[in-house]
């Protein structure tokens, strides 16, 4: 009678954290960043976005290969940063590969035909900690049908071949190294790298009729000789979406025998599954429900595998078992009921599954994330810690650009922060360091250019701030850099700026339409990976504060600052929280960072503020709408700061126009709305001769401009062009994007 | 007498169990007999009565339940799920 199995089941992130550091990124960033010509790339695969530099042309190339689909214009702040460089050794001339993850140095190779798997190698390790949202197995997942099937198991245990299998019959793939699973609807999501197939599988998927990457051969450490199989060209829907997971099929071995599938427990599958588990430790108790959940709600099986294509029957045939009999069985809605039955960690610190539920909510910890950035963490970090919510809190402050200061405002309370949710916000902090440090490198010769041209430029909002207001690099990210220029050096500030090596971003939709309807021109560096400059004639994008704002509104007594070893310009403090404000108004005070950033400003700067000048600079400029929104927004979520009260706010309770209204309302929606924004901005125009000139501009744009809309030329193309253009307003419903229709 | 160590959570699926130990990060997994003792671990309760007790509910054979609760509580033990009740003198 096998009475009792209890065994450590540790996760694998502490023998990870334990390889020893050997370089340190925001140590050094100068070096690494002065390189010979890196070329980068920026790629979000699932939820993890990297970015990778490297002076090797070929391994550039043969990660494309592989990630073409997942390539983006730009790395995100929270991207990755994957460094490989080639060294030779001075005392041998040997030549080495250093291959580094947000500057932590993780393999160090000498064959050229290591590097990619080791770079695939570093890149999984990175993501234990990166993605600490999810609850991370080592398995394979793929999908059909809406349901997930994962195949939990150890190195060598031929999942990622499993998987090319069921791929291969009309599976979509989710994940080869990691089954990623969201906590809160345990659902596999995917997470889709190359699958790493290893040499003794190579027949296994040729017989399959499944082509490799590349004929190359890799080398992976003692696995040997591997190939990557590309997911998206073993079929159509190659790449699924996240699923609920439906089967947990453990291989147990490979060999020549007849495969079968044996029923396991759950229970039984919930201790396998949590043995190849990388975030046990850090869901703490939470990993026991969720793995108990997980297990309920599936079918648990072990599977005795044999030759690749009988082994995929047999779990096809199992799969097609278990959906007959579900379709008449109550099973099938155990999943839901994680959702209805309070948790054991709310009934641990006495709160109603409602109430719990509620804390868990976006909304509430962004509350609770506000309250630690205004200085009262107490009593939120001790609900986080009840609820097991400090990895979410911290994944939530990451990806918000908050990151940093939730870091900083604990260490300024001197609260306790668990291991993995300190590593976390620790990791985001380093690479918001190297990230600006790395923007500010690049924008240095770029205002050199445009000093020398005699351009003057104030820097607006993140540079700006980071320069007076937070004073390092650690704190506050950037995604780009914002200038502000005079309107009539338009032209000249382009040239200075393509003679230094940028090129200008998408076409405006006629040439003149910028500066005379649109506020800024998007330029990028020539550097790999391209810093964006979004250069401003005018700081607002609502086109009725061209008329309203004068052109020279914020260059009054500009104050000097040092950023990147350049003494530069930024607004002086009073223009500044106008501006602050009414860009964060005119995007519909939706993010927390632009909130927090005038929060920020007003707790430094508040005593000094002249609030009479600003009262009337604000009425002058018909800006007092959006500056009183803003104000009463950070006072709002943040509190009374920096002298912001109802004396303060009545100072901007004038009576705002409709359009003024209409103007401010449409603005956070301009991208989705396109009809509405031509409308508003076409009302907002003083002169019928404007208003014709925007219409024509924005109903009959310049081949220049349909040419982004359309990238192939045959006969016909500028109708085609048109069509997806105008097609735009019903595919904006759907795309995840904040640019402008009209630029 | 042995009690459950405190800071270990089980969860019970399908009438085995799984459990958690907060402080080590570690994972066991009880079948029914074995979450059948671990269920009835009071520290007042002695072994035999423990045997007993099961031995009725599952109406298994005395003998061979007392000696798998002994089994177990050796298992669960050596595994720092649950703890000796020492007896105080004089109480």
């Amino acid at each position: 009678m096998t009475a009792f199995a209890a065994e450590g089941a540790r996760t694998r992130t502490a023998a990870r954290s334990r390889r020893p550091a050997r370089a340190d990124l925001g140590a050094r960033p100068s070096k690494r960043l002065a390189g010979d010509t890196p070329y980068g790339d920026a790629y979000r695969i699932g939820p993890l976005a990297l970015s990778l530099r490297t002076t090797d042309i070929r391994l550039r190339r043969d990660f494309h290969g592989l990630y073409a689909d997942y390539a983006v214009a730009a790395a995100p702040p929270d991207a990755l940063l994957v460094s490989v460089s080639k060294r030779r050794s001075p005392r041998t001339l040997r030549r080495t590969f250093h291959i580094s993850v947000d500057g932590e140095e993780r393999f160090v190779v000498a064959s050229r035909r290591a590097v990619l798997p080791h770079v695939e190698w570093a890149i999984n390790g990175a993501a234990v900690s990166t993605l600490p949202g999810y609850f991370q197995i080592h398995a394979a997942a793929v999908v059909r049908n809406g349901a997930a099937l994962i195949l939990p198991a150890g190195p060598g245990s031929g999942k990622s071949t499993l998987a090319a299998g069921l791929i291969h019959r009309g599976w979509s793939y989710l994940s080869d190294e990691f089954a990623l699973i969201d906590p809160q609807t345990l659902h596999a999501c995917p997470f889709p790298k190359a699958l790493c197939i290893k040499h003794g599988s190579f027949d296994r998927i040729r017989r399959l009729g499944l082509a490799f990457s590349s004929d190359q051969d890799y080398v992976k450490g003692v696995k040997g000789r591997v190939r990557f199989v590309d997911p998206r060209q073993l079929g159509p829907q190659a790449v699924g979406v996240a699923a609920p997971v439906r089967w947990i099929v453990f291989p147990k071995s490979v060999g020549s025998a007849a495969p079968r599938l044996e029923r396991i427990s759950r229970a039984r599958a919930a201790y396998e599954l949590a043995r190849v588990s990388f975030t046990l430790a850090r869901f703490r108790g939470g990993s026991l429900d969720l793995l108990a959940d997980l297990a309920a709600g599936a079918e648990c099986l072990v599977l005795h595998a044999g030759e690749l294509s009988p082994t995929c029957d047999a779990i096809e045939a199992q799969v097609r078992r278990d959906e007959r009999g579900r379709a008449d069985s109550p099973r099938r809605t155990r999943s839901v009921q994680r959702a209805a039955t309070p948790e054991p960690s709310a009934r641990l610190c006495g709160l109603s599954g409602e109430t719990a539920a509620a804390a868990r909510s976006r909304d509430a910890l962004l509350r609770g994330l506000a309250a630690c950035l205004a200085g009262r963490p107490q009593r939120v970090t001790d609900k986080w810690h009840h609820l097991g919510l400090w990895d979410r809190a911290a994944c939530l402050a990451c990806d918000l650009g908050l990151g940093a200061f939730l870091a900083e405002a604990l260490e300024r309370e001197g609260l306790c922060t668990p291991p993995s949710a300190a590593a976390t916000l620790a990791a985001y902090r380093r690479h918001v360091a190297a990230r600006n440090a790395y923007l500010e490198t690049r924008l240095r010769p770029v205002l050199d250019a445009l000093t020398e041209g005699g351009v003057p430029f104030l820097l607006l909002k993140g540079a700006a701030l980071n320069a007076s207001l937070y004073g390092r690099r650690d704190l506050r990210g950037m995604c780009d850099i914002d200038l502000l220029i005079h309107p009539g050096d338009a032209v000249r500030a382009g040239q200075r700026l393509t003679a230094a090596g940028c090129r200008a971003g998408r076409e405006h939709v006629r040439p003149g339409f910028f500066p005379r309807f649109y506020f800024e021109r998007e330029y990028w560096t020539p550097d790999r990976p391209p810093v964006r400059l979004d250069v401003h004639v005018r700081p607002f994008r609502p086109v009725l504060y061209a008329s309203t704002v004068p052109p020279d509104a914020l260059w009054d007594q500009p104050q000097r600052v040092e950023l990147a070893g350049s003494s530069v310009l930024i607004p002086h403090r009073e223009n500044m929280l106008i501006h602050l404000c009414v860009h964060a108004a005119c995007h519909g005070l939706e993010h927390l960072r632009w909130t927090h950033d005038i929060h920020r400003f007003l707790e430094s700067n508040g005593a000094a503020l002249d609030w009479y000048d600003i009262e009337r600079k604000a009425k002058a400029w018909r800006l007092a709408l959006p500056v009183r929104r803003a104000l009463e927004s950070v006072r709002q979520t943040f509190g009374a700061t920096g002298g912001v009260n109802e004396d303060v706010l009545s100072r901007f309770d004038v009576p705002a126009a409709w359009l003024d209204r209409l103007a401010l309302d449409q603005s956070p929606h301009d991208a989705s709305r396109p009809v509405r924004h031509i409308v508003t901005d076409v009302l907002s125009l003083p002169g019928w001769r404007d208003r014709r000139d925007y219409l024509l501009a924005t109903l009959l744009p310049a081949g220049s401009h349909m040419a982004s809309w359309y990238s192939r030329r045959h006969h016909g193309w500028m109708a085609a062009a048109h069509a997806l253009r105008l097609m735009r307003p019903l595919v904006g419903r759907f795309a995840r994007t904040a640019e402008p229709a009209v630029r | 007498m042995v009690l459950p160590r405190r800071g270990v959570r089980v969860r019970e699926i399908d009438g085995e169990g799984v459990t958690y130990d907060l402080a080590h990060h570690s994972i066991g997994y009880l079948n029914r007999l074995a979450l059948a003792v671990w269920t009835r671990l009071d520290g007042q309760t002695s072994s035999a009565r423990l045997a007993e007790t099961i031995a009725e509910a599952c109406q298994e054979d005395l003998d061979e339940v007392e000696r798998y609760v002994e089994e177990t509580l050796d298992a669960l033990l050596e595994a720092g799920l649950a703890d000796v009740l020492l007896e105080r003198s004089g109480s």
